[in-house]
């Protein structure tokens, strides 16, 4: 078994600082959860380079394309970045190769442990992360297949949305205003303002700014009505930060579907049920974050 | 004679000129009330907007403030309601509505249904189908004795289907007033359905119109009852009847059998022909290639034109139109799958 | 003397009994209005129009807007289209060959992109040079025609158009949001009986608006168009809606009317070798009417307002007038075996006498009677009273009537709400008869001449563009 030496083609750790620092920022640019998970054998008196380039090797050939081993300068722990995932896959993925490691007969001689960790904002600095998870490690009482959990991470930070709403109706222009402002949704905080027509929403240069906007708005709106305005958003360089409602009261379909081809995230009919657009933007900003 | 005339014009020109001074003052002060009565309502509406809010949404305590006083602040309150009906569905709030509505407001539209006026007696009616007084329903079948109006008929119509289906059902067949279908439309579309589908029981007693209304209600109902009554009827004597409810079929948009939509490939209205090539898009190709063909060569345009775009929207209906192009030798079809073609590949 | 003594008397007698009886009927017509708005007084219009404009209440309607040299005005008339609440309609510009920027400004304005369609050819026209579609409306299209006349670009719009009503509004007018709904209720309510229906036309200027929606009504500040507004309400109140309770109507402004295709197409859609192309149309379709012996009804709608740019200076006001008179006279005469005539029923015996006495000739009659009050203060004593009489009764027509619309416009609609305009057109209603009658009268019978010797000329509008100064970006 022993006769055959592979060198295996594994990232260092000073290799990975570089990229790291990349995937840290677009955790919150772009709202993807990494999880870094840290191995080391349970059983440390024992390390041998034989052992230790088979879990190399066994780890390679179960990450996905997207995850990232690598290893510590110490040489006794092995890293994964997991993008885009939280920790609930990285906790499948351990359990799934821990089971195959105590299966097989081959692995034997392999004891692990492990630590998870889940990153969901930018405080981390990369030589932070590794002491921390050392330490998780590094003490006796956990036991052999054990799962740690490093929690500092995991808070994501709040971001701020704009929330314009465009309605001619003044009393239901109010009630939109109430019930938006009253719309909790964790790690969201919504900035509400309201218009009445959408010259107004325009003049107020409020939709260039960089942050997400969610707006709900009238099809049918004095100066500027619905459709326009929706095609200056979508024709803006990041429209992708444009989340548009459109409401209606006109029960047509082709109305409606000039409205989803030109762009709208979602056409309502008037009358509508206000739970039911509470949950759809609660629902729509819970999946920014996967 | 001529000297008589000249003053007996000049008399009636002072007196025109008097009567329209005496206009001009009313008139001057049916303004100044009014902008009163808007004072008093914009001032309600201010102070109490938020207080219905609470009240409504938010399971807030009912306020006695809120019971109106005086026309001004009923009016605010129908303004209220109304942005809230037209804009929203929330039975709670509707039902809240309604019992305040029963409660304070039926007073005022009582008394406005014995107006003089044929439009406050109208208004009045308007409000309650859609603050849905149901106290008032007594009131109204009286009201229905006095000498009415079409308009103030129809009204009641809609005031009963809300709030007693079978008297509107009793009612609606027996009532010798002639709507147009857009109206009848609006009296079926609030029905239940288990109401409404005892129009097809006796479908043949209703006026043309209303068994129009009837067909064009339960193609925009979408209920799997209807799907097999809109069948039954392409076998009705009527030719409109029979094209209706092939749109009826389209619009429903579920085709679960082909049978009783081919002989209308051949029928004698270029409508049903017309009808049937747009049903077809709702049938994969492969089942209806013969018939659209058949179609596609048929001498009325609209027909033609339809029969192409339906093939278009096939994933394998460009080729079978290039196809047809080299084989056929009908002039016009060809030209019609030409363009449609063309204009599907340029998109 | 003797000879004009009698002359004097003679054409005296004609003139009074002439006045007594325009009079009478206007005094008739305005009593049928009144009745008519009475009913309606104060009655809540919502209530139709949120049931309707749900698609499955109405019925679809491309709306038509023939633009030539418009540059100033298209745009915010298409603005006050798309803001219109009605549940399905196209809206098909038809640039009639114009040699000013309209084309460009449209195009890049609703960002027009050419495509292919296919277009029926319901009634010959000149060519279709390209057709262009909204890439942010998708049911706004653009037509680049040869120029053929407001009657071609017209027929072009009819041709393209998919749906089965069309309305015409012209390339400087701007429609309340709710007119297009108001004006179809008839058509709707009827099921089809009633095939074509025009809108109430109002005067812009003055009034303050921003992309096509107008946010403050205003009185313009110009006598000229003051005087153009109490006119227009005028001609509302007295006319129009008496005639069309009974079915009598002849002209529905081609600035804002609607009309079922399948008629228009067979009446042969609008003819492009007459000045007034949409009285011709609605002629020809009450003929078809008649001839099919259809029970089939034209309408006017009191409510419905299309907002339209008035002429701001006398010249172009005469050419305007010059035009509608001769144009008026030209219909009234290429029909002319219509009067009269048993065939047509009332249309015959009621719409055409009153359009040829009240509406075509009344000015040549009223503009003797001006003269005759001239000759007859030179000629003394005798004459005055007759001369007095006259100037009495043309206080009546112009002064009292002109009041009484004034202020029934005023209890009904409320279009000018301040005390203060109100008494102002109240005041200049008085000065009405001594400078716009006469001018005006003047100008008709000079189209009345025109025609007579066939002079044409268009004359074209000098536009300042509703907006004021306001540029749309």
């Amino acid at each position: 078994m022993n006769d055959i030496k592979f060198t295996h083609d594994i990232m260092q750790e000073h290799e990975v600082e570089r990229y790291f620092k990349i995937w840290r920022e677009s955790v919150i640019r772009s709202r993807l959860t990494i999880t870094a998970v840290f191995l080391k054998t349970a059983n440390a008196t024992q390390l041998n380079e034989n052992v230790n380039d088979q879990v190399t090797s066994f780890l390679q050939s179960k990450i996905r394309k997207t995850d990232l081993l690598f290893q510590l300068s110490d040489g006794d722990h092995w890293g994964i970045f997991f993008l885009q995932s939280s920790d609930v896959e990285a906790r499948a993925f351990l359990k799934r190769i821990f089971a195959i490691l105590k299966a097989e007969r081959k692995f034997q001689q392999i004891a692990l442990k492990a630590s998870i960790t889940e990153i969901r904002n930018n405080n981390v600095i990369f030589e932070e992360l590794l002491n921390k998870n050392k330490q998780m490690l590094s003490g006796d009482e956990q036991f052999t297949w054990s799962i740690a959990e490093v929690k500092d991470y995991c808070e994501q930070p709040t971001e701020f949305v704009k929330v314009s709403i465009i309605e001619q109706n003044a009393i239901f222009r109010q009630v939109l205003e109430s019930t938006l402002n009253q719309i909790n949704i964790p790690y969201f905080s919504l900035d509400v303002k309201v218009y009445e027509d959408g010259y107004s929403f325009l003049q107020s240069d409020d939709y260039k700014s960089g942050h997400m906007h969610l707006i709900l708005m009238n099809d049918i709106l004095p100066l500027k009505n619905g459709l326009e305005i929706l095609h200056i958003l979508r024709h803006m360089p990041n429209e992708k930060k444009f989340i548009i409602y459109m409401m209606s009261e006109r029960n047509s379909e082709g109305a409606a579907l000039n409205a989803y081809e030109g762009g709208v995230d979602e056409y309502i009919v008037k009358p509508f049920n206000l739970r039911l657009l509470e949950a759809k933007i609660k629902r729509t900003f819970a999946r920014f974050w996967q | 004679m001529i000297k008589l005339t000249v003053s007996t014009l000049l008399a009636i020109i002072f007196f025109l000129l008097v009567v329209l001074f005496i206009f001009l003052m009313y008139l001057l002060v049916q303004r100044q009330r009014e902008s009163y009565f808007e004072k008093v309502r914009d001032r309600y509406l201010q102070n109490y907007s938020q207080f219905w809010y609470d009240y409504l949404f938010n399971n807030a305590l009912f306020s006695i403030v809120l019971v109106p006083r005086g026309s001004a602040q009923v009016e605010a309150i129908e303004k209220i309601f109304s942005s809230y009906l037209k804009n929203i569905r929330n039975e709670q709030v509707e039902l809240k509505i309604k019992q305040f509505s029963n409660q304070y407001l039926k007073a005022f539209y009582e008394k406005d249904l014995s107006s003089k006026r044929w439009s406050i007696r109208m208004n009045a009616l308007y409000r309650i189908a859609d603050l849905q007084i149901d106290e008032l329903l007594t009131k109204c079948q009286e009201f229905e004795k006095n000498n009415i109006t079409d308009e103030e008929h129809f009204q009641l119509l809609k005031i009963y289907s809300l709030f007693q289906p079978d008297l509107f059902m009793e009612k609606i067949k027996n009532s010798n007033v002639n709507y147009a279908e857009s109206e009848y439309r609006r009296l079926f579309i609030l029905l239940d359905d288990n109401v409404f589908i005892r129009f097809f029981h006796d479908f043949n007693s209703l006026s043309a119109k209303m068994q129009f209304a009837v067909i064009d209600t339960a193609a925009v109902k979408r209920n799997m009852e209807y799907l097999d009554e809109l069948k039954k009827l392409l076998h009705h004597d009527t030719p409109e009847i029979n094209i209706r409810a092939l749109k009826g079929l389209y619009e429903i948009g579920i085709i679960d059998e082909m049978d009783p939509f081919v002989p209308f490939v051949t029928s004698e209205m270029w409508e049903a022909r017309l009808m049937v090539a747009k049903i077809f898009k709702h049938v994969p190709l492969t089942y209806t290639y013969s018939y659209l063909e058949q179609l596609l060569q048929d001498e009325n345009w609209w027909v033609r034109s339809q029969a192409a775009k339906t093939i278009v929207e096939d994933r394998h209906g460009i080729a079978k139109l290039q196809q047809f192009i080299e084989s056929s030798n009908d002039q016009y079809a060809i030209e019609m799958a030409q363009e449609i073609a063309a204009r599907k590949e340029g998109k | 003397m003797k000879i004009i003594d009698s002359c004097m008397m003679f054409f005296g007698g004609i003139i009074l009994f002439y006045m007594l009886f325009v009079i009478v009927s206007y005094c008739t017509m305005f009593i049928i209005a009144m009745l008519d708005l009475r009913k309606r007084y104060r009655l809540d219009l919502s209530e139709y129009d949120d049931a309707h404009i749900d698609a499955f209440y109405s019925k679809p309607v491309s709306l038509l807007v023939p633009a030539y040299n418009e540059e100033v005005g298209v745009v915010d008339t298409v603005y006050s289209l798309l803001n219109l609440r009605y549940p399905q309609t196209e809206i098909i510009i038809i640039n009639d060959g114009s040699t000013d920027q309209t084309l460009q400004t449209v195009i890049e304005h609703f960002q027009m992109k050419p495509i292919n369609k296919i277009v029926r050819t319901n009634i010959p026209t000149k060519d279709i040079k390209q057709i262009y579609e909204s890439e942010i409306y998708k049911n706004c299209i653009l037509v680049d025609k040869e120029n053929g006349g407001k009657a071609d670009a017209l027929n072009v719009g009819i041709n393209v158009s998919q749906y089965p009503y069309f309305c015409s509004i012209d390339g400087d007018s701007i429609l309340d949001e709710k007119s297009l709904l108001r004006v179809m209720k008839p058509i709707i309510l009827s099921d089809g009986e009633v095939i074509a229906a025009g809108g109430n036309i109002r005067i812009a200027n003055g009034a303050k608006m921003q992309f096509g929606s107008i946010y403050e009504t205003q009185l313009p500040s110009n006598y000229l168009v003051i005087m153009q507004v109490i006119e227009y309400l005028r001609a509302f109140l007295m006319g129009r809606i008496a005639l069309s309770k009974f079915n009598l109507v002849l002209i529905i402004s081609g600035a804002f009317s609607v009309f079922s295709k399948k008629w228009a197409v067979e009446a042969g859609g609008y003819s492009t070798n007459i000045i007034g192309e949409d009285m011709e149309l609605v002629v020809n379709i009450h003929r078809l009417i008649k001839e099919k012996k259809e029970n089939k009804r034209i309408e006017f709608v009191p409510d419905p307002v299309c907002w339209t740019e008035a002429p701001q200076t006398l010249g172009v006001l005469r050419n305007q007038r010059r035009r509608w008179h001769q144009g008026l006279f030209e219909s009234l005469w290429k029909h002319k075996k219509m009067t009269l005539n048993p065939r047509y029923g009332m249309i015959g015996f009621l719409s055409f006498p009153y359009f040829w006495l009240v509406e075509c000739l009344g000015p040549l009659v009223e503009l003797g009677g001006y003269i005759y009050i001239v000759i007859a203060f030179f000629l003394g004593k005798i004459y005055y009273e007759v001369a007095l009489m006259l100037l009495l009764l043309f206080v009546i027509y112009g002064v009292i009537f002109s009041i009484a619309a004034i202020l029934f416009e005023s209890w009904s609609m409320n279009t000018y709400p301040k005390k203060r305009e109100l008494l102002r057109m109240i005041l200049l209603a008085f000065t009405e008869i001594f400078w716009y009658r006469p001018l005006t009268l003047f100008w008709r019978c000079e189209g009345l001449l025109r025609f007579v010797l066939r002079k044409s000329d268009w004359g074209n509008m000098k536009r300042v563009g509703i907006a004021e100064k306001e540029k749309s970006v």
